[in-house]
């Protein structure tokens, strides 16, 4: 409870201390972590000096073989084990996964989440992103020398509440705080300092990576940076272009591929080795040399660029389409950012900063980009940059709302709301002596709910007998910084309320985090036990200390002497807790003392919001 | 000392410092929202304990909602007649200007007949957007004056069929969304 943080908002209980953070870009194929160290943003390579980590996780019978280089290694030797882009299906039901990813191999469960089948049975797609994300947390502790405060995760800007609840979900059970989730295409202007600018500026961001394309259009006014507008096509990316260099090799060598995985794979390599070539040189010499399969030949930037301008058309397109979704033309864009390896292709470039007619930004490495952006935020969000104006406005991307009856949806948040965002609706029954009522939360713009996605279901039990339209309940839909959604149902008239809090259907409960979190650590079950202890006592520590500290200044203004010797109480019945060696015991005691000041705590925050208001008529006037 | 609520005490008009009428002062409202946006948004307690960033979280949601009011001329004029004490009435109350629904019948044809209208749509189409924007905003101007007078009933009359013309004109845009494809 750092109540010293109302008055100097965004600085930490102990402002002179650095605290470490991280930024995480983790990526359909690649995935990487950034750092900020002595004012610079940079990403923290693995003992090989490898940056970028492999999203590719490898399962035997024992659980875990590899993740990163080893398991992409695997990957064509053990392919039914080695989940690689498993960004793709993260937050996706078993119909989702099943319709557009048919030949993922799924248990067939009656499980509410999609269960990959592997050597080590069934893993979840967020349980596969928590060991990548593993890997990234043990190189940036390693690399830093201590434990991470908080991190920042990016997400594309088209995810949904279900994508976003399950990465956050994966964090969880990697043992990482998140401090938030933000836009990729965010981040990446964050990295080129554009939110440095004094005039409001509209960005693209340009993103082709290994596998997707994605085009966002940004606006950042005064700090504030807003997504008008994102597009994308999930199966477009470097692997297209390595893929037309081998179709290339194949026509011009006359050599056939013939169910060879072993000349497949090496042609692949010739391929991007002639790409990389092609980003520097005029002409690329390509050598096939693979059991009796020999060839050489020289590829060049225009048969190349050839090769490939209908990949970079289709690019070009959905930048149109984009820019039309935010009422914009070509002309409006001011800065081009450009993101992902598949950017170092000369004819991309070219063809983008033509459409654009400027040139485009491309001088932080295009792979790193989005990592060192999150880094930048995550350190001003830890605290460690306490006068930053950077204020990151998000909206929902679709509208949120409810099943009606008849199967209509009644939204209750539209799209495009800026988060956070509460809102409330009353609904009433339709039967006699009705006493439950079933709730439906979808997400879509659709009028019929079948047409909508399907977020999650709960029932509100207990409504005391009446006749129908006479109860009055009440849905609260709240929508956090993250856009995380969170629906609550109370019944009203009788007094007798009931409360229901969900999330997405197809991500998982608190209670199946839990235990997962239990499982993976049952060798290890003291450690964890004296984890928590030393956490509860941590946070004892800084409650009590700010606590203080805000008595100290503020205590006779904002209590009465029976509420002040209440909180003192609280306050020493947490310092014994403390002392203790029970964490459940320090929980609690943490606990009460919240729920003893919490008026405090609100009349604090009141005078704020009346301070802020005198400050600025005082400006205001003159 | 009375345990205060974070919010519900001030009307939206109180929390931007802006003078209780929808004709708004659209800039001072974008910048109050920036101010009060940069004290309060979550990110700003983002390492602060739970309670804090809960309380941050609903201060921030309530000036969004208050932003999002306030900035479209419709919702604030709803809110304005509701600070009177008035509710706009349900959608069941059907009482309404025999005229001004004969009109909206009228633009509901042809809005249907554009559809197959063929190459000349798009002109039609223009021209009843045209008609319609004309008409909300010559609404719109009445009741800021009827509001700001405090002609409630008049007022409430008119807000609906502003609901109405904002309807149909949804509408339209969605037809010529569809032409556009």
């Amino acid at each position: 409870m750092a109540l010293l943080q109302i008055s100097e908002p965004g600085q930490s209980t102990a402002p002179h201390q650095h605290r470490l953070a991280a930024g995480i870009d983790l990526g359909t194929t690649n995935s990487l972590v950034a750092t900020v160290r002595s004012g610079l943003a940079e990403t923290l390579p693995d003992a090989s000096g490898n940056a970028m980590l492999p999203s590719v996780v490898c399962f035997d019978s024992h659980g875990v073989a590899a993740i990163g280089v080893q398991a992409r290694e695997q990957a064509a030797l053990n392919p039914h084990n080695t989940i690689s882009s498993v960004k793709r299906l993260i937050g996706l039901s078993h119909a989702e996964i099943a319709g557009s990813y048919p030949f993922v191999r799924l248990e067939s469960t009656d499980d509410s989440v999609p269960r990959l089948s592997t050597a080590a049975g069934g893993v979840t797609a967020i349980e596969v992103s928590a060991q990548i994300l593993s890997a990234l947390r043990d190189r940036a502790v390693a690399s830093l020398g201590g434990d991470l405060a908080g991190v920042v995760i990016t997400v594309p800007a088209y995810f949904d509440d279900s994508q976003r609840q399950a990465t956050k979900d994966a964090a969880q059970l990697a043992g990482l705080k998140v401090l938030r989730l933000i836009n990729e295409p965010t981040a990446a202007a964050i990295a080129y300092g554009i939110d440095k600018k004094d005039s409001d500026t509209t960005i693209a961001v340009y993103d082709l990576g290994g596998g997707t394309f994605d085009i966002s259009i940004l606006k950042l006014e005064r700090g504030v940076f807003e997504v008008l507008a994102t597009a994308g096509d999930t199966a477009l990316g470097g692997d297209d272009i390595d893929n037309a260099i081998v179709q290339w090799i194949l026509d011009e060598s006359g050599l056939g591929i013939d169910n060879d995985a072993g000349l497949q794979r090496h042609l692949l390599d010739v391929a991007r080795n002639a790409k990389h070539q092609l980003s520097g040189s005029a002409v690329a010499e390509l050598k096939v040399e693979s059991g009796p399969s020999a060839w050489t030949g020289q590829l060049s930037r225009e048969t190349f660029d050839g090769l490939i301008e209908s990949l970079v058309d289709r690019t070009i397109r959905a930048c149109k389409s984009t820019l039309n979704d935010a009422s914009l033309n070509a002309s409006d864009i001011e800065e081009v950012v450009m993101v992902g390896g598949s950017t170092r292709v000369p004819l991309v470039r070219e063809t983008v900063s033509a459409f654009f007619k400027q040139d485009v930004l491309t001088s932080i490495d295009p792979d790193e980009v989005v990592a060192v952006g999150a880094a930048l935020q995550a350190d001003i969000l830890v605290g460690n940059k306490p006068d930053s104006d950077l204020l990151l406005l998000d909206v929902v991307p679709l509208s949120l709302g409810i099943e009606t009856m008849g199967g209509l949806t009644e939204h209750i948040i539209p799209r495009n709301t800026t988060i956070p965002v509460a809102r409330a609706q009353e609904f009433t029954t339709y039967k006699d002596g009705q006493t439950a009522m079933a709730l439906h939360v979808v997400q879509g713009e659709r009028d019929l709910v079948q047409d909508c996605r399907s977020l999650g279901r709960f029932e509100l039990r207990g409504i005391p007998p009446m006749v129908a339209g006479q109860a009055r309940i009440q849905v609260t839909f709240q929508v956090d910084a993250d856009g995380l959604l969170t629906v609550a149902a109370t019944e009203q008239t009788s007094g007798v309320a009931a409360e229901v809090h969900i999330k997405p259907s197809y991500g998982l409960s608190d209670g199946e985090i839990e235990t997962m979190i239990r499982d993976s650590m049952k060798h290890a079950e003291s450690d964890v036990q004296l984890r928590m202890l030393q956490e509860q006592r941590v946070e004892a520590d800084r409650t009590i200390e700010a606590l203080d500290a805000a008595m100290q200044k503020d205590a006779e203004a904002f209590l009465s002497a029976e509420e002040k010797s209440q909180i003192l109480s609280a306050k020493d019945t947490l310092i014994a807790a403390r002392e203790g060696e029970d964490s459940d015991q320090i929980k609690k005691a943490l606990r009460d003392l919240e729920a003893a000041s919490q008026a405090y705590v609100a009349r604090r925050m009141n005078a704020t919001v009346g301070d802020l208001m005198r400050g600025t008529t005082i400006s205001n006037y003159e | 000392m009375n345990a205060p609520q974070p919010d519900v005490r001030q009307n939206f008009f109180e929390l931007f410092e802006l003078p209780v009428s929808c004709s708004v002062d659209r800039v001072a409202l974008r910048s109050k929202y920036m101010t009060l946006q940069r004290q309060f948004h979550p990110d700003r307690y983002a390492a602060a304990d739970e309670q804090h960033r809960r309380v941050a979280a609903q201060i921030a949601a309530r000036v969004n909602e208050a932003h999002d009011t306030l900035i479209n001329p419709l919702k604030c004029a709803e809110y304005c007649l509701t600070l009177q004490g008035v509710d706009v009435g349900a959608e069941t109350d059907s009482s309404m200007d025999p005229q001004f629904l004969m009109e909206q019948m009228e633009w509901r044809e042809t809005l249907e007949d554009i559809n197959d209208a063929g190459d000349d749509a798009e002109r039609q189409l223009e021209s009843l957007r045209e008609d319609i924007r004309s008409t909300i905003e010559t609404i719109s101007k009445d009741t800021r004056a009827h509001l700001d007078a405090n002609e409630v009933v008049v007022a409430r009359d008119l807000i609906r069929k502003w609901q109405f013309l904002v309807k149909i004109d949804k509408e339209a845009q969605a037809v010529a969304a569809k032409l556009d494809a």
